[in-house]
């Protein structure tokens, strides 16, 4: 027997890390994440783009314009027009013809002289030059745009002579010269767009690296069965944690690295390819030092978001669930680099303080070299906390025995972990009916070793939304209200409203429901509340919009006040008196009560009903905040939201929240109307 | 004694899975653990190696509670089971030693224990393949193999030879056999009843979580009335009244 001291903490995190990597390193599906494709895309995408717009700029120099003139002859013009040779001249019989060709597109554009041009040139009048073109043909607009700048260069040379004529000097027509230069050098300017762009970027891709290996570590483990080994070896959890932190930081970091060898490899290679065109045309040029100072952010930007996804993916037992798992966590842990992006957000106190954002932050600061030490110091440590939070969390929870054996236990399912004590003991019964169905089809590694299976009675497995799916729902929702409900709504604002509602939230909802061919009742909370509900719901919708309109606006106007046009422009939308009251209401009131309510207390609550109370509130409050697609009414919103959750959560219905949100908007749209808002 | 399990109980929501469960297992003994399926052997065995936390009861490895202590607990012990998986993207030979450098063997030795205990269960060969390659039989040589690569003074073996074949199987019994001859003590689960009466010093019967009959299996043979192992099992799995009644009356 050999005396067996167990190694140092240290030894055993390098140990683990050593090992992750080599097993990492050999699984071809995180190399190709991580090297294949940022190596890949980014030329491909680079020298496509030169080609198309290399091939468009040949194709327009190519081609000679063809240009109708109508009226007599005006040598000087007509040489204008035909410099270089680039267009060809054309003279339709009159004004009428010259259009017809237009139309029919045998000419780009329509140039009309007066008949008494000259006269008028000699006696000193302006001569009015009209010039027909089609908007919708694109050659129409360039030759409109190329005949316009030679028109202006003879109207230069014509005052000159007259000028001449008069004795007059050559300042004359020019009593105010004004010229312009910015002090931000080309250096500057590219260290500007870089630090709008790289963070995002960088965020996008050290997720995207740390995706699979965040995955692999821990649910493939638990799927592999070999956990179970790793975890009877007597070395303490976070220990082993911090060593698989450490490979999938290090993957992150590296997929950041390449992504960002290779954005600038295709740069530099996209402006010698232009030959300078770049530096001379936009006064841009790329400031490499601030690509290294990027370099230098990936590295907590990696190891944050590393941390998060390595305690989700934890949370997991199979790879097929952590992956489910990580998608909407992806797309929320990209959020934050988003927000980064937006003019006006800087790296402040608060700021710093705001994990994921803070790092994007980082970055921006780093690259337009604008850092404040102290805030980048603040940064880092408030970083290393989160990421420090993370890894316990997922420490603790990897050996979690209910998430280890869940598979065999009688109360299964990776949201057993944050079961609560319901006081709804309908909604209980669906968990543990859908966490029974959950641990037989995601037990894999489990299967087989089922010695233990214990269960209570069996119930009939409920088909519930999840995550995943909510996600695809919301996003596909969010996709049409911004490109499809948004345009709309700024030509008509009531039709564009219907159409939102009724199409785009509501059809992708009913989409979700009849394919993934979930019980309507369960998926979308559609069930009978107590009465009492009912009488909550009304009472609170008398009240909620004074809370709303005092006290939250109150502190919007505060904090965060909405442009004065902004508002009056909504104002003149929204409460508008010659429409119908009736219409309005149904409009802006029952309508976005009924479909918002089943996308976002519906199916978005549905998804997440196994978090605790205050998660699901605030996640929903969140999410319906950044629906409503404004900065402004972020809070407001956000606040409604946060209550229509609770009621919807309390009574197990959408129902009285439909009634509550209806009550609240119902009340709005009169009283905008009452007191006039609408102007 | 080197395993001391004391009123040992888990409960898993209403079911009780392993219920006052006491026996003990000394240096130079192999304890099986016998009974049909659901009957706790696993669950057993995870509250005793400190992957499941007991509701009642202590298990001790070498004096030590497995429960108050399970760093220095672990450290004793080699753990291996039918449903415990390689690495499959690591060599036979680095996942030996990873596993003995995790229990505190510095890289020389860990590298020579590896080749050492690869040759003995005849594993030598498949060191420098990669764990995913290896059928179900050399899965289970190199799994025992990292099992004792650090030389434990206890083993606990979850059903080592459930889905190998005669030759496989074998292999194993030898496994265990050297290791009793080298003062190891071994618990060892299985539903296979030759191999238990071949292998066992003395066996325990777990059925629905509870210890059953405990003692050399001529001697729970005789208890229960039955010619095998055999027919004492399939009295316990047929469950219901009948085999209540055997337990009773044995008891």
């Amino acid at each position: 027997m050999s005396p067996i001291s167990p190694p140092s903490l240290a030894a055993v995190v390098w140990l683990v890390f050593k090992k992750e990597l080599t097993e990492t390193l050999r699984d071809r599906r995180t190399l190709m994440v991580m090297i294949l494709l940022p190596l890949a895309l980014y030329p491909l995408i680079g020298v496509g783009m030169a080609q198309f717009v290399g091939a468009q700029r040949q194709a327009q120099k190519a081609r000679v314009a063809q240009v109708g003139v109508v009226g007599p002859a005006f040598t000087a013009l007509d040489a204008a027009i035909t410099r270089e040779g680039l267009a060809q001249l054309h003279r339709p019989k009159d004004r009428e013809h010259a259009v017809e060709a237009l139309k029919a597109r045998r000419v780009d554009l329509v140039v009309v002289v007066p008949s008494e041009y000259a006269m008028m040139l000699r006696d000193g009048e302006s001569v009015e030059v009209e010039l027909l073109y089609d908007k919708t043909v694109d050659h129409s607009t360039n030759t409109l745009e190329r005949i316009r700048e030679e028109i202006r260069a003879l109207v230069a040379d014509l005052l000159a002579a007259r000028q001449a004529e008069a004795g007059l000097p050559p300042s004359f027509s020019r009593p105010i010269v004004v010229t312009r230069e910015s002090i931000a050098s080309p250096r500057d300017v590219g260290g500007f767009v870089l630090a709008r762009v790289l963070p995002f970027l960088v965020v996008m891709m050290v997720l995207l690296g740390a995706f699979y290996p965040a995955i692999d570590l821990t649910a493939g483990e638990k799927e592999r069965g070999t956990l179970e080994a790793l975890l009877v070896a007597p070395v303490p959890r976070l220990a082993l944690m911090g060593g698989k932190f450490l490979v999938v930081t290090t993957i992150a970091t590296f997929t950041g690295l390449l992504n960002l060898g290779s954005v600038g490899l295709t740069v530099a290679l996209a402006a010698d390819g232009l030959g300078g065109k770049l530096q001379a045309a936009g006064g841009l040029e790329i400031p490499w030092s601030a690509l290294a100072m990027t370099v230098v952010a990936i590295l907590p930007t990696a190891a944050f978001f590393s941390a998060v996804m390595l305690a989700v993916a934890s949370l997991a037992r199979s790879f097929k669930e952590a992956q489910n798992l990580l998608t909407p966590v992806y797309l929320i842990c990209a959020l934050p680099a988003a927000l980064a992006q937006l003019p006006g957000i800087e790296l402040g106190v608060v700021t710093a303080l705001v994990p994921g954002v803070n790092v994007a932050l980082l970055t921006r600061g780093l690259i337009s070299g604008q850092l404040h030490l102290g805030l980048g110091a603040v940064t880092l440590i408030a970083t290393s906390v989160y990421a420090l939070l993370a890894l316990m969390v997922a420490a603790r929870v990897f050996d979690s025995e209910r998430l280890l054996f869940a598979a065999e236990g009688s109360k299964g399912g990776f949201m057993a972990l944050f079961r609560r004590r319901s006081r709804d003991a309908d909604a209980d019964a669906d968990a543990d009916a859908g966490a029974d169905a959950g641990a037989g089809a995601g037990a894999g590694a489990g299967e087989d070793d089922g010695h233990e299976v214990v269960r209570n009675s069996p119930r009939l497995p409920i088909r519930e939304v999840d995550p995943g799916q909510a996600a695809m729902v919301l996003m596909a929702v969010m996709a049409l209200v911004v490109l499809v409900g948004t345009p709309l709504q700024s030509r008509n604002i009531i039709g564009g409203l219907l159409v939102t509602e009724w199409v785009l939230i509501l059809m992708p909802v009913a989409v979700l429901v009849f394919f993934a061919r979930l019980p309507v009742a369960d998926a979308l909370r559609w069930r009978r509340p107590a009465h009492v509900a009912w009488a909550g719901a009304i009472l609170a919708g008398l009240v909620g919009w004074y809370v709303v309109g005092t006290l939250v606006e109150q502190l919007q106007e505060r904090f965060l006040p909405m442009p004065k046009e902004m508002l009056e422009a909504m104002h003149r939308a929204l409460f508008a008196t010659q429409r119908p009251l009736a219409l309005d209401l149904f409009a802006l009131a029952i309508s976005p009560a009924i479909c918002e309510e089943l996308l976002f207390r519906g199916v978005v609550l549905r998804s997440s009903h196994r978090l605790p109370l205050w998660a699901q509130v605030a996640s929903n409050a969140v999410l319906f905040g950044l629906f409503h697609l404004s900065i402004y009414r972020f809070a407001s919103t956000a606040a409604l939201g946060a209550v229509l959750t609770l009621i919807a959560v309390r009574s197990g219905s959408v129902l009285p929240g439909m009634l509550f949100h209806a009550i609240n908007n119902a009340i709005a749209v009169t009283l905008g109307r009452v007191l006039g808002l609408g102007g | 004694m080197t395993i001391e399990i004391r009123g040992l109980t888990k409960r898993f929501g209403s079911v009780l899975a392993v219920d006052g469960v006491d026996f003990e297992v000394r240096r130079g003994e192999v304890y099986g653990l016998i009974g049909p399926n659901g009957a706790g052997k696993t669950t057993t065995m995870r509250l005793l190696v400190g992957l499941l936390r007991p509701d009642a009861g202590v298990a001790r490895i070498g004096g030590v509670d497995s429960t108050r202590d399970p760093l220095a607990a672990r450290a004793q012990l080699g753990f291996h089971g039918g449903s415990v998986g390689l690495y499959p993207r690591l060599r036979a030979r680095e996942a030996l030693i990873y596993q003995a450098r995790l229990y505190g063997l510095d890289a020389a030795e860990a590298a020579r224990r590896a080749e050492e205990v690869a040759a003995e269960l005849g594993a030598y060969d498949l060191l420098d393949r990669r764990c995913e390659a290896l059928s179900a039989g050399q899965k289970q040589r190199v799994g025992l193999a990292r099992a004792s690569v650090h030389d434990p003074p206890v083993l606990v073996l979850d059903e080592p030879t459930a889905g190998l074949d005669v030759l496989a199987s074998r292999f194993v019994a030898d496994y265990v056999r050297k290791a009793r001859d080298r003062q190891r003590a071994v618990l060892f689960s299985t539903h296979y009843m030759t191999e238990a009466e071949l292998l066992c010093d003395r066996i325990g019967l777990l059925h629905r979580g509870r210890l059953v009959a405990e003692g050399a299996p001529a001697a729970v043979k005789e208890r229960f009335g039955c010619e095998t192992l055999e027919e004492v099992f399939l009295g316990l799995a047929e469950g219901g009244e009948g085999g209540e009644d055997r337990t009773e009356r044995a008891l």
